[in-house]
């Protein structure tokens, strides 16, 4: 289709180096015969829809880096993963692979802790978005998993550290990093009720009530595996129900 | 090929749907005549998106405007948005879908922006295959939006007017003229908006745009981030005098409002349409 149309294609190639960065304006500019300002217009419209992206998927980890290190990380990404996806978000995705490369690296002051900070915020929005339906009580016969469910293991208390932001409304003055190791396992989910996106972490009873709805186990046989009382199983998944982990059926008889 | 009739040419009045407005919208819906969603923001998204745009479809017209078709790109239709959406409107229903008369991608970049084509014959022959291809591919009337655009080509051989009036005829789809972008393109590029206006093909407008703009630096800029400007408001009075009456939408898609300040201004554009002096016969206004 390109061959046929020869001053197109030359329209389109000059645009591209420049909305790409390959080319400078004025010279781009000049093979066309177009404002080398317009089209520098467009260049900056271009890049600053992957800064925004980055930015809106990576709030807080924008917030912890400032604009003085986030800045050159939005630029690296931007030359070496052109957008491809039609959904922007989508091509946010990689944006983690390249936070991993430079904490290896020790590149634009990424650490690790940036690393897992950037991995939580975008599990969050892809639990948001997940096509995953959530099964009404009516719809279950046992104990089941919400299936929009995420787990995370973390090292380095970045979901502490969002908690204390997003208490303080995000505002400009950040809560201490954390700098102990602190091993956690995450759940990120979309609570069926709310819809509201939420983590939380990990504890034994969580961790009982994943297992035992994973394995379809109804509360009795939960009860009869684990030789604990009836009673402390339903409490156990209740809980988990209320957190939104799991969803129980509308009979919750043993 | 056969594709879904477009229903009349009538007066009515939506806004965007935004996830801005989710928690809301489904109480406000006796406010707005139609909703018009972003396919991008909705076709591979589940969750509180996806409950939110069915519901309020099951109770009022949605129509889709896309962004990224690419209708004048160099590199071939995208099926698999094309086959994502058609989809989506096969299940929504929508009357029509739309996109701009622009590009967005290209060389597999997508750019998320909606750059110009010269005005050329060249170019018409390009995006006219290509609009009737996506046209028969949806299976719905595509409206084909007039962009904002920035810069333009020195060796476009017709007006943008002229290039708008052949796309549309040779593609046989409908317009979507989105009345701001008619101003300030008026005004950066320094023609008549009226007679810009007065030029289009009026029995295929079937939806109009309103939006806000700002002064850039030496030139408007399309942002729909503002109310709309009292002299876009002039102007649509005298495009529904001049085309007739179409389905009208703010958008806004910058510092979006609270769902009571885009019902104040959607209150602004029924009261400019109701100030028009309308040809006797051609206001049907949505019950």
């Amino acid at each position: 289709m390109i061959g046929s149309n020869p001053r197109l294609d030359d329209a389109f190639g000059a645009v591209h180096a420049v909305l790409r960065g390959d080319q400078v304006p004025q010279t781009a500019a000049a093979q066309v015969g177009l404002d080398p300002v317009r089209m520098a217009f467009y260049a900056d419209a271009v890049y600053s829809h992957v800064r925004e992206v980055l930015e809106k998927d990576f709030c807080a980890l924008a917030a912890v880096l400032g604009p003085s290190r986030f800045e050159p990380l939005v630029r690296e990404y931007f030359e070496i993963r052109p957008f491809d996806a039609y959904e922007l978000n989508e091509n946010a995705a990689a944006f983690r692979d390249l936070l991993a490369r430079c904490a290896s690296a020790g590149r634009h002051g990424v650490t690790d802790f940036h690393v897992e900070l950037a991995e939580v915020e975008w599990q969050e929005f892809t639990v948001y978005v997940s096509p995953e339906v959530i099964p009404e009580p009516s719809q279950v016969q046992a104990p089941t998993l919400n299936p929009t469910l995420v787990i995370l293991q973390l090292d380095h208390g970045a979901n502490d550290f969002l908690d204390e932001w997003r208490d303080g409304a995000q505002g400009d003055v950040l809560p201490p990093i954390p700098d102990q190791p602190n091993p956690t396992t995450l759940f990120v989910l979309r609570h069926p009720e709310t819809e509201n996106v939420l983590f939380v972490a990990a504890d034994e009873a969580l961790l009982f009530a994943l297992k035992a709805a994973h394995d379809g186990l109804t509360v009795s046989a939960a009860a009869e595996e684990a030789a604990l009382p009836i009673q402390t199983v339903q409490s156990i998944y209740q809980s988990a129900a209320d957190w939104g982990v799991v969803v129980l059926p509308e009979e919750k008889n043993p | 090929m056969e594709h879904r009739a477009p229903p009349q040419k009538s007066l009515r009045f939506g806004i965007g749907l935004r996830r801005e407005h989710f928690d809301d919208i489904a109480d406000r819906l006796d406010e707005v005549d139609f909703l018009e969603f972003l396919p991008e923001n909705f076709l591979r998204f589940g969750g509180r998106p996806s409950r939110v745009l069915r519901e309020v479809a099951a109770r009022v017209d949605v129509t889709s405007h896309g962004v990224s078709l690419s209708l004048g790109g160099p590199d071939p239709l995208n099926k698999t948005y094309l086959t994502e959406l058609r989809t989506l409107l096969d299940e929504l229903d929508t009357p029509w879908f739309s996109d701009h008369l622009s590009y967005s991608s290209a060389f597999g970049v997508e750019y998320h922006d909606l750059l110009p084509l010269p005005f050329t014959a060249e170019a018409v022959d390009h995006v006219v295959s290509r609009i009737q291809f996506a046209q028969d591919f949806i299976g719905r009337p595509l409206l084909v939006e007039n962009p904002s655009y920035y810069m333009s080509y020195p060796d476009s051989e017709l007006t943008e007017a002229e290039f708008v009036n052949e796309v549309v005829s040779r593609a046989d789809c409908n317009l979507l003229l989105d009345v701001n972008n008619v101003y300030v393109n008026a005004q950066n590029h320094g023609y008549d908006a009226r007679a810009f206006i007065a030029a289009m093909p009026a029995d295929r407008v079937l939806q109009y745009h309103m939006a806000g703009h700002i002064q850039g630096d030496g030139f408007l800029v399309d942002t729909h981030s503002m109310p709309v400007r009292d002299e876009v408001m002039d102007l649509y009075r005298y495009t529904l005098e001049t085309v007739g009456p179409a389905w009208t939408l703010l958008e806004w898609d910058h510092a979006i409002p609270s769902l009571d300040g885009m019902i104040a201004e959607l209150s602004r554009i029924r009261e400019t349409a109701a100030s028009a002096h309308l040809a006797p016969g051609t206001l049907e206004v949505a019950a």
